[in-house]
């Protein structure tokens, strides 16, 4: 589904990844971890197209949904409902699409977080909207990016078990490493994938 | 999808720009000074250009109003990529399966109500207090020719866009050539004024393609002219079409090579 061959990227005299390969096969869950600037984050970037690798090579044929680590990515004066509407239309998603996702995450989906204005909403709120919008399209990989930060416990435990049930492959990037020990992912070290 | 798209960063522009029911009245006020302003400065200088002075407040507002709209594309176009860009929404933009080029068009299109609005704001206070007197054929063709510059001035302004895109900065140097295209195509004075060798300029500029054909038509000519006049706008359209999607293509490759180097600088 997924295959990224000997990806390298630098930035200036910064090399962030070197000879990075991996591979994901449909609904296979991928768990990376690494210190603060290891580079997770521009590896996602770079497989969802947002940057461009220096070398190598990335083959997908899935559709793909984005979490991104940057949860204020929404449109400030536009409530959460407002804007799950508006980032549908970036992936295709219908109206239908919408109004299932918000019946289906209702339990960290509020009304609080529908029906206020985006600029109003905590960092847990902005992350659980940055969660559903992922999803909106059914996508069939998903690639996450510290998709627990700044969530509580119980709506960590809920976005877990959806993963670990997922119909799709996933791939994220997490520091709470402990966290998903009990689920089915794989668990690779960033270090150690880069260095391979 | 498109029109539902199109209608939330239309409310997304409106709530930002109108936060509050005070904002409308602030925009009232604003706007009755400017054509204060306005009414005096013809008062004061009308003789040294104009037989009356309702004749240079009618060309003072006409100027204002005929760029009102497109300018905006040229500020629209840089603010979204600044804003785009520090919210996040530009990457995942770039993530996503939607066409960049259609979905910043739209926002940048959802401006047009509200500015057409504030054009049509200024054109009744001028009237209802300033004692302008136009026949409709004129104000229809102050509030809808420039809708024929569209296309060009979305073409700037993507090209605006791609010089923040490509250095990472740029914002004032956009700012300052909208102000020097203000200035040659003589908004607020005839280029007659200008020393002759800006004449060539004054006549070559983006403004001044939408400005004259307008001015013209209002003093002289027929629509047949205007039409005609209207010839340098197609040219400048075709040009700067060409140039923007050159333009857009190599600074999101450029931008994709390293997002992180931006410094806004304004």
């Amino acid at each position: 589904m997924l295959s990224a061959h000997k990806l390298s990227k630098h930035f200036g005299h910064n090399k962030i990844i070197s000879n990075l390969s991996f591979e994901l096969k449909a609904s296979d869950k991928l768990l990376i971890s690494g210190a603060n600037g290891c580079g997770k984050s521009t590896l996602a970037k770079i497989l969802v197209g947002v940057l461009s690798q220096d070398s190598g090579a990335i083959q997908c044929e899935a559709s793909m949904g984005w979490m991104p680590a940057q949860s204020e990515s929404f449109f400030p004066e536009l409530t959460g409902i407002e804007n799950l509407y508006a980032f549908a239309s970036f992936n295709n998603a219908t109206k239908l699409d919408v109004e299932r996702s918000i019946g289906e995450h209702s339990k960290i989906l509020s009304d609080d977080i529908l029906n206020s204005r985006f600029k109003s909403f905590s960092s847990g709120m902005r992350q659980k909207l940055n969660f559903v919008r992922a999803l909106l399209h059914r996508p069939d990989l998903l690639i996450l990016d510290e998709p627990l930060a700044h969530l509580d416990d119980e709506s960590r435990t809920y976005v877990i078990s959806f993963l670990a049930n997922y119909h799709g492959g996933v791939l994220l990037m997490s520091h709470f490493q402990e966290l998903w020990k009990s689920s089915n992912f794989t668990h690779l070290e960033f270090g150690a994938l880069n260095a391979s | 999808m498109l029109a539902s798209l199109l209608l939330s960063f239309f409310v997304n522009n409106l709530r930002l720009s109108f936060p509050r029911a005070a904002s409308y009245l602030s925009l009232l006020l604003s706007t009755f000074f400017s054509l204060l302003i306005y009414y005096f400065t013809s008062k004061a200088f009308a003789k040294s250009f104009f037989d009356s002075e309702s004749g240079y407040f009618e060309y003072i507002l006409v100027g204002e109003l005929s760029l009102l709209v497109v300018s905006g594309f040229l500020y629209n176009s840089t603010h979204l990529i600044r804003s785009w860009k520090i919210k996040g929404i530009f990457d995942y933009l770039l993530a996503s399966k939607a066409s960049n080029a259609k979905t910043i068009s739209l926002q940048l299109i959802s401006t047009l109500a509200r500015d057409i609005g504030m054009v049509v704001l200024q054109l009744v206070m001028a009237y209802a207090l300033f004692g302008l007197s136009m026949p409709l054929t004129k104000i229809m063709v102050i509030i809808f020719y420039p809708l024929f510059a569209l296309p060009l001035f979305l073409s700037l302004g993507f090209i605006s866009l791609s010089l923040i895109l490509y250095f990472g900065r740029g914002g004032a140097v956009v700012t300052t050539l909208t102000n020097v295209f203000s200035f040659l195509s003589g908004v607020f004075f005839p280029i007659s004024v200008l020393p002759s060798y800006l004449h060539g300029l004054s006549l070559h500029n983006p403004f001044s393609v939408v400005l004259f054909p307008i001015r013209n038509f209002l003093t002289h000519a027929s629509f047949e002219q205007l039409l005609i006049g209207s010839m340098p706008l197609i040219y400048w359209t075709v040009a700067s079409t060409i140039i923007a999607v050159g333009c857009f293509k190599i600074s999101l490759a450029e931008y994709r090579k390293d997002n992180n180097r931006f410094s806004f600088d304004y």
